[in-house]
């Protein structure tokens, strides 16, 4: 079967995981994606360097992090500082349907490879510049990692212990989130050209993106002139009482609880053996336990304490309690029969790096078929095939090509393990 | 100008689950009718509220994520309420549906009855854990995704011994999910025929969560939660220092350019604070790592003496990809977001007025991704929508 996509093509710019994960969703929804590479700045993916690498040792092909990112792609390593590598970037245009570039604002119009020069190549085309803080604006200049826009969002500050510096995120939150609204945003041009014919272009900020992600606090601090401050695991605005993280039996084991409704507070009383606070008229809605949270949380704690986390999640979830264990990412890949069921993690074998899990996506689509299904590509690894299929090139073009190292190639795996 | 998903019509069973990726599609010009239970959306009680006012029509969270929306109440247990959902989905393009695993089901709005109404309709179920599975009736949340996700684990501090992990707040979870949810929806309408997404938040949050499955996948090792930075399998310098206004500063040193270095030395040096690190010698990588903690010290002292917007613009300026740790607050007068047109004000007309929101952060060129309109009071468009196709 095939993938929704099908027959999209994607020439493909981007970097890192805000960049290339957007990419990354594309190809496991079907499309195909060339990625144009080259092993030096600035059309060099850093994040072929980055570790863990396949034996512990650096390469352009042994990064996993690299290979998470980018499975099912195809690369076409072409030296974009040359004009004839330009030129051939300009001839790829008429067959693809999207470009996404996530370069600093200005590359790619020095390239004159901009979406007002692509479009007289293609008017169709659904262009995405993805960036920190997009091509506008005072900052538009301003360098971002997913940490940057999550510091600038607000995300950060927002996430802690009260009276405490922040917590963080403890990753690159909005190098997903922007992979996904990138994603999201290339797929509102192919829908748009579907209706209209006409093509798109997106200027994309990350930053910007994050501080979308705090709609309803935005509006609040705007409407009341609120401060936000962090509240530790309890919901910000009492949605939910009891919310919070409990210590569980063991080393750093805790059980996340989050109650809402009567039902859900009477459950977990009764899991709790609380017939006292079952029984407290008080407590029966979220302001009255609200009023009383810290005692609510002791009671809990006091259960969970001398519990393993699993087993009193189970309990809970039996009753009617949404709970769940802070897992960690080994726990999801050995103690998660959820995950396991719906397949999150699908190994994939490559030469290079050997047998190694990739995280799938959350959606099965009756009727497609979708997902991770071949790992990512040698530096280089589709050049040869890309200019002779798309383009037509003779092979006797692109061995002088590679003899002037326009364009490079790595299809045996001794070239992939070389550099 | 035209909006940019203009053509489709979005059918949104309210609910947590769904609310986000409805947004995402009516922001887009996407027509979005969100039917409602008798009494209303869930999320319609969920706070911050305006000007305390808990009521069904007061809730900040409900405005912000039903901006452009039509409400109609149907009664889904009825049989009119179930005609009528039917005749809407006839029309539709895109259904939204966050009730549990086999909530539809039972209520006989089985997956063969809705692809009978439209089999071109493209389905999306988004569940917890998904339709099936050993977890496949169990409950979420926000917090409980962040945890069961893996979020939680990576984010806390390793300085506070016994602390727990931290969630990130804000209803991320349901951003995840539901961003996945748009995703799909567009995908399966560029291939023009109807599918049944099944959507797991669970597997939304799990595989989102950088590098900590290849680091445990190559290496057997577990990353773990650092104050203000990334979760890691080794111990890690500091990279979030507090600046003299008493805000903070996320001062990463990754990948740093020998530009950048030259220019934050040459920086902390003007003050006289640049210590030792105008040796070269920090130009070798394995010295620049092996005094990470050295180096990460001296830039703390020097952002203790600025304040944090000086630290951000000033670091910018020299190709740091520094940032200051800005409280939701901060934004509203920030000058980036003005100049992008970030903020849109809607019209809640009497008493409320006239009420400034966070936009879109899509900005297209050749059509609009931003809300136009108001969250609707309950039932606001019911009789219209009750009424649509009832006479064919």
């Amino acid at each position: 079967m095939p993938g929704p996509l099908d027959g999209i093509r994607v020439l493909d710019f981007t970097r890192h995981l805000a960049g290339a994960g957007s990419t990354r969703i594309l190809a496991t929804l079907g499309a195909e994606i060339l990625r144009i590479e080259w092993p030096h700045p600035p059309a060099l993916d850093f994040l072929r360097l980055s570790g863990p690498h396949a034996g512990g040792r650096p390469g352009m092909n042994r990064g996993g992090f690299f290979a998470q990112v980018n499975v099912g792609k195809r690369s076409v390593a072409i030296d974009m500082s040359t004009d004839a590598g330009k030129d051939i970037a300009r001839e790829l245009i008429p067959h693809c349907d999207v470009l996404a570039e996530s370069f600093s604002p200005g590359v790619m119009k020095r390239w004159g490879l901009d979406y007002e020069a692509v479009r007289t190549i293609r008017p169709d085309i659904v262009y995405l510049s993805a960036s920190g803080f997009g091509q506008t604006g005072p900052y538009a200049g301003y360098r971002s990692v997913g940490p940057t826009a999550q510091a600038y969002s607000g995300l950060t500050a927002t996430s802690g212990l009260p009276d405490r510096e922040p917590a963080g995120w403890g990753f690159s939150y909005m190098d997903h989130m922007g992979a996904v609204m990138n994603a999201a945003a290339i797929l509102m041009g192919l829908e748009r050209r579907r209706a209209t014919g006409e093509g798109e272009f997106f200027d994309a900020g990350q930053s910007q993106h994050g501080c979308a992600l705090l709609g309803p606090m935005l509006l609040d601090v705007s409407l009341s002139g609120a401060q936000v401050r962090p509240k530790g695991n309890r919901d910000l605005y009492g949605n939910f009482c009891p919310n919070n993280a409990y210590r569980c039996r063991g080393e750093d084991s805790w059980l996340a609880i989050s109650v809402r409704e009567p039902s859900e507070w009477a459950a977990l009383c009764k899991a709790i053996d609380a017939d006292d606070l079952a029984a407290r008229p008080d407590l029966v809605t979220l302001a009255g336990r609200l009023a009383h949270e810290d005692e609510i949380d002791a009671r809990i704690e006091a259960w969970t304490r001398s519990r393993d986390a699993r087993e009193a999640m189970v309990v809970l979830q039996d009753a009617g309690v949404p709970a769940g264990v802070a897992q960690t990412v080994e726990d999801k890949v050995h103690r998660d029969p959820q995950l396991a069921f719906r397949g999150l993690y699908t190994k994939l074998d490559d030469p290079v790096l050997g047998e190694r899990r990739y995280e799938d996506i959350p959606v099965t689509m009756s009727g497609f078929d979708v997902g991770v299904s071949s790992p990512s590509p040698w530096l280089g690894a589709d050049t040869r095939d890309v200019l002779r299929d798309l383009l037509g090139y003779p092979e006797e073009r692109l061995e002088q090509l590679k003899a002037d190292a326009i364009i490079d190639d790595a299809i045996s795996l001794e070239e992939a393990e070389a550099v | 100008m035209s909006r940019t998903l203009e053509h489709l019509t979005v059918v949104e069973l309210a609910g947590p689950r769904t609310e986000w990726c409805g947004k995402l599609f009516s922001q887009a010009g996407a027509r979005v009718v969100l039917v409602e239970p008798p009494g209303g959306a869930e999320t319609r009680g969920y706070g911050p509220w305006f000007q305390g006012r808990r009521d069904g029509e007061s809730s900040l969270h409900f405005w912000h994520y039903s901006t452009d929306k039509e409400s109609a109440v149907l009664d889904l247990t009825a049989g009119d309420g179930r005609e009528a959902l039917l005749r809407l989905l006839a029309e539709a393009d895109v259904l939204l549906d966050g009730s549990e695993a086999g909530g539809l089901e039972r209520l006989g709005l089985t997956r063969e009855v809705i692809e009978g109404a439209n089999d071109r309709l493209v389905h999306v179920a988004l569940t917890p854990f998904g339709q099936e599975g050993p977890m496949a009736s169990w409950l979420g949340s926000d917090l409980v995704h962040q945890a069961l996700g893996g979020q939680m684990m990576m984010n806390g501090y390793d300085d506070m011994p016994e602390s727990p992990p931290v969630n990130g707040q804000g209803n991320q979870a349901g951003h995840m999910a539901g961003s996945w949810a748009f995703i799909a929806a567009l995908a399966a309408l560029q291939a023009g025929k109807g599918s049944f997404i099944d959507l797991s938040v669970h597997d939304a949050c799990a595989g989102m969560t950088e590098n900590a499955l290849p680091q445990f996948d190559y290496t057997g090792k577990v990353v773990t939660r650092r104050t203000g930075r990334h979760a890691s399998v080794a111990p890690t310098p500091a990279w979030q220092h507090r600046a003299a206004d008493g805000r903070y500063i996320n001062a990463q040193l990754v990948n740093v350019s020998p530009r950048a270095w030259e220019g934050l030395v040459s920086w902390l040096d003007e003050h006289g604070m640049a210590e030792d690190l105008t040796d070269p010698k920090y130009f070798v990588p394995e010295i620049f790592r092996e005094e990470a903690d050295h180096i990460s010290d001296v830039i703390g002292k020097f952002v203790a003496t600025k304040t944090a917007d000086e630290i951000f613009h000033g670091a910018q300026a020299r190709a740091l990809i520094f940032s200051a740790i800005l409280n939701p607050e901060d934004l509203l007068d920030d000058p980036h977001l003005a100049a992008r047109d970030f903020w849109i004000e809607l019209d809640h007309g009497e008493p409320e007025g006239m009420l400034r929101y966070a936009g879109s952060a899509f900005v297209a060129q050749n059509s609009e991704v931003r809300p136009r309109r108001r969250a609707p009071r309950l039932d606001e468009h019911g009789d219209a929508v009750r009424g649509e196709g009832a006479d064919r």
